[in-house]
């Protein structure tokens, strides 16, 4: 199992790289040059030349690359062109807020998403069943950013209970920045809770209907106890590789979820470098998304150990 | 970011309550309706209503009275403003820098930290007298030798240093004066120092090199005093008590300029929707560029003011000399200016709130005299008539623009040349690449703004001479006029020479203004002393919450 899992975390390396070097590249090619957006329209040729000069753009792409590798191998990932920060301090003050966002929008979509699915498995072709079909259509064809919006007008001018400005950060008061997460979250969470209430019903019934529930059945448990305690682990394995891959999707969809509840998450980082272009900032961002999604998958493969004692790794 | 991504700025005030209205689509059935779905919500939310209270009780914030908080569109990158020309950095840090002369409520440079200047005869030496018990945030007295050094790093390192040009030498003359010196004369230097992009805002001496080179910390003379940012989250200022009060009358960034309340604090929040109803729950007092529907929706609000007004800002089309169908061809350009139904775009883009733009200064510039008021030909058939005598072949023009509210107008003018026979294609980049394509004149045709500029010089000449142009023009004419305007001291004859100025533009048509955009702001019932203004600022100063 050690090895395994020794064995994976060195197979991200060379992913790591590839990921950065493919960022580097496409920041390369995109037109746009830092010294012109830091200095704007109306600077001089002369002070654009100095600039350039001054941050290294004037030097060939694989040269920067080559440099930028070796200082991020011995943990140095720049300052950024704009702020004069370490990039390092400026992605990792973020990193928390992206984060808890993904983890309370996947509690919410898991809790909501397989709470839903099973009922509406159990319910088949009742009237509860519809009205869950209904719910789960409308999560998933509805964009998170709308219904952000939407959550904003309910929860925060009609009944004023959540605020929208003003963030309070994590490390200074926990529980008043929480509020802060509850309606992004909700608005990722529940979005994606419909494609998890499709999935969990689909797997549900599949196995409800198999030889072994019906032993179960026939041996006179309670219905509940069928369901549950059968039924529903087996029922929730493929959700899990779902539940790892949706993670990825939280982190890209933190990007619109945090600009609409003005969050400082890494997101927001990501977009307003990238119009800057602030190349140091983009790339430590891209990396430490990766590194995180990277870890995400490797987590989801070694539940199945756990989850179903058929799965072993050697 | 560049200063033309920025719509801002307006000169006629008026309450919301009196701006004419759109007539809204409801009828008495539309009304009934809504009636009902409100009362059947009602009966729905009120379980929502007990967890909302319940809610509140446990997360209310204590906040105190005398803080002004704004909601602003984007948070600052850089607080060195000497080196920025980014408007959302300037915004918020105006309120802690100050400038030597600033531009007043028109536009017009007048003294803020001077007390007077005094031109020499021979135009070649700007003789300024300083106030006097003016403190900077690290409790010294300003003096000359803190403005030589503020002015030498703005001329030496500053990305508008060729402003400068004609300056040779800056010196204290005293304690509470400063000599500019200069090669030659030249009318912009008080434009100079007063243009608030990259601003010539006043620092202690050596204090970027105390802080490393650049400034992280700002300290400056103004009415707030920076306390604390969280990138992402907030910039706070707080009330300076050793602010040395100017009495002379307030004006754009001269005059009195008080602190009211203990702080301010700016607020970064993108969408519009959410600055609007940041607003309307009470969060902030005031929002900033708020977008159209945003300002319907809170229009006649019981708490809130909105107002929109006619921004200093102004669109306006750039021909590409490098390449393209107009590079050659004044025929064409003319054709094109003639085509621009430019009402029709003050309708679309400010919903009849904005003003066209005649000319390449502002309106209420005291340049913008004579020919500057007379609008431009609109005549469709004129125009068919000069693409039939050009080399116009059909060939597929792209439109480039800088991202924001100039994409619209590229769109609006797609269909206008669409109406005499010229085939067009939106080339949509994001600002980064936008801004790329401007800098190296790679473009048939460029959608743009411009903000507020102090003096007629920054309009017409940096874009268009061909020692400092990235568009290719190039027009000896054009070139030898602005070079007299710049170096002439008389009013009168510099109103004259931009008058020339303007003519040969219309001739020659290398550019053209659109329209003027709005300035949209809402605050708060609860502030006193707020007045939006054209120019796009917020005064924060002379602002109290009672």
């Amino acid at each position: 199992m050690i090895t395994v899992i020794a064995r994976r975390v060195l197979t991200l390396v060379p992913v790591l790289i590839a990921i950065s070097f493919v960022s580097f590249l496409l920041l390369a090619l995109i037109p746009g040059d830092p010294a012109v957006v830091m200095l704007g329209a109306d600077a001089p040729p002369q002070a654009l030349e100095r600039l350039r000069a001054q941050l290294g753009l004037d030097r060939p792409f694989l040269e920067r690359f080559g440099w930028w590798l070796w200082s991020a191998v011995r943990g140095d990932l720049g300052t950024s062109l704009y702020q004069q920060r370490s990039v390092a301090v400026m992605v990792m003050e973020r990193l928390p807020v992206t984060l808890l966002v993904c983890v309370l929008a996947t509690i919410i979509s898991v809790v909501v998403g397989v709470s839903l699915g099973v009922i509406a498995a159990i319910q088949r072709n009742r009237l509860t069943d519809h009205v869950v079909r209904v719910l789960s259509l409308v999560g998933l064809s509805m964009p998170d950013f709308w219904f952000g919006l939407i959550l904003i007008l309910t929860f925060s001018i009609r009944f004023p209970i959540f605020p929208i400005t003003g963030f309070v950060p994590l490390d200074r008061d926990f529980f008043a920045s929480l509020q802060f997460f509850v309606l992004p979250s909700l608005a990722l969470g529940l979005t994606l809770a419909g494609f998890l209430t499709r999935l969990t019903r689909a797997s549900m019934l599949e196995v409800l209907s198999a030889d072994y529930v019906r032993t179960a059945r026939s041996k006179g448990l309670r219905a509940r106890t069928v369901v549950l305690r059968h039924a529903l682990g087996t029922a929730l394995l493929p959700l899990v590789t779902v539940i790892g891959l949706n993670f990825g999707r939280l982190l890209g969809g933190a990007i619109v979820i945090e600009t609409v509840f003005s969050l400082p998450g890494v997101g927001r980082l990501i977009v307003l470098a990238i119009n800057q272009r602030d190349f140091p900032v983009v790339q430590a961002s891209v990396l430490y998304v990766a590194v995180i999604f990277t870890i995400v998958n490797l987590l989801t493969d070694l539940s199945y150990v756990v989850l179903d004692p058929r799965v072993r790794y050697s | 970011m560049s200063d033309v991504y920025v719509a801002e700025g307006g000169f006629i005030t008026h309450d919301c309550t009196s701006i004419p209205r759109k007539p809204r689509h409801t009828t008495n059935k539309g009304e009934s309706m809504i009636t009902l779905r409100r009362t059947t919500a009602r009966r729905r939310w009120s379980g929502v209503l007990a967890l909302a209270t319940l809610l509140s009780t446990v997360f209310t914030v204590a906040q105190a009275q005398d803080v002004l908080r704004v909601a602003t569109r984007l948070d600052i990158a850089n607080v060195d403003l000497h080196l920025t020309t980014n408007f959302d950095d300037r915004l918020p840090l105006l309120a802690v820098y100050e400038f030597l002369i600033g531009i007043d409520a028109n536009g017009v440079p007048a003294p803020v930290l001077a007390e007077d200047w005094v031109w020499a005869d021979d135009g070649l030496a700007l003789t300024i007298n300083l106030r006097q018990g003016v403190m900077f945030h690290n409790g010294n007295e300003m003096t000359s030798a803190d403005v030589v050094y503020s002015l030498e790093r703005v001329r030496n390192e500053g990305p508008r240093s060729s402003e400068f040009n004609q300056v040779t030498e800056i010196v204290a003359v005293d304690d509470y004066t400063v000599e500019i010196r200069l090669s030659e004369p030249t009318a912009a230097l008080l434009g100079a120092l007063a243009n608030p992009i990259a601003p010539a805002v006043m620092v202690p001496e050596g204090e970027a090199e105390r802080q490393g080179g650049t400034i992280s910390r700002p300290i400056g003379t103004g009415p707030f005093q920076f306390d604390e940012w969280l990138p992402d989250q907030y910039l706070r200022v707080t009330k300076f008590e050793d602010y040395a009060v100017d009495d002379r009358p307030t004006s754009g960034f001269a005059g009195r300029r008080e602190a009211l309340v203990d702080v301010v604090e700016f607020r970064p929040v993108t969408e519009s929707t959410v600055r609007a109803a940041a607003l309307e729950n009470g969060e902030v007092h005031i929002a900033s560029a708020l977008s159209f529907p945003d300002f319907s929706r809170l229009e006649g609000h019981a708490d809130v003011i909105v107002e929109m007004i006619p921004s200093a800002t102004f669109g306006d089309v750039r021909f590409g000399f490098r390449q393209g169908a107009f590079a050659d061809d004044v025929l064409l350009r003319r054709a094109v200016i003639m085509a621009t139904n430019k009402d029709e775009i003050v309708e679309a883009l400010t919903w009849g709130q904005g003003q066209v733009a005649h000319s390449g200064i502002p309106f209420f510039s005291p340049f913008a005299v004579g020919i500057h008021e007379v609008p431009e030909t609109y005549d469709l058939e004129a125009a068919r008539e000069l693409v039939a005598q050009s080399n116009y072949d059909g060939q597929e023009i792209l439109i480039s623009y800088t991202p924001g509210i100039w994409r619209e107008m590229a769109v609006i003018m797609q269909s206008h040349l669409a109406d005499i026979g010229i085939n067009t294609r939106i080339d949509s980049l994001e600002p980064g690449s936008s801004l790329q394509k401007w800098q190296t004149g790679a473009f048939d045709v460029f959608v743009t703004g411009l903000s507020l500029r102090p003096d007629p010089m920054n309009y017409y000449m940096p874009f268009w001479h061909s020692e400092s142009t990235t568009t290719g023009y190039s027009n000896a004419e054009y070139d030898r006029l602005n070079e007299e305007a710049l170096g002439e001291t008389d009013m009168d004859r510099r109103i004259a020479l931009y008058q020339a100025i303007e003519e040969l533009r219309r001739d020659d048509a290398p550019w053209y203004p659109l329209v003027h955009t709005t300035e949209t702001v809402g605050y708060s019932r609860a502030i006193e002393g707020f007045e939006p203004w054209s120019a796009g600022y917020l005064n924060v100063w002379n602002v109290s919450v009672p």
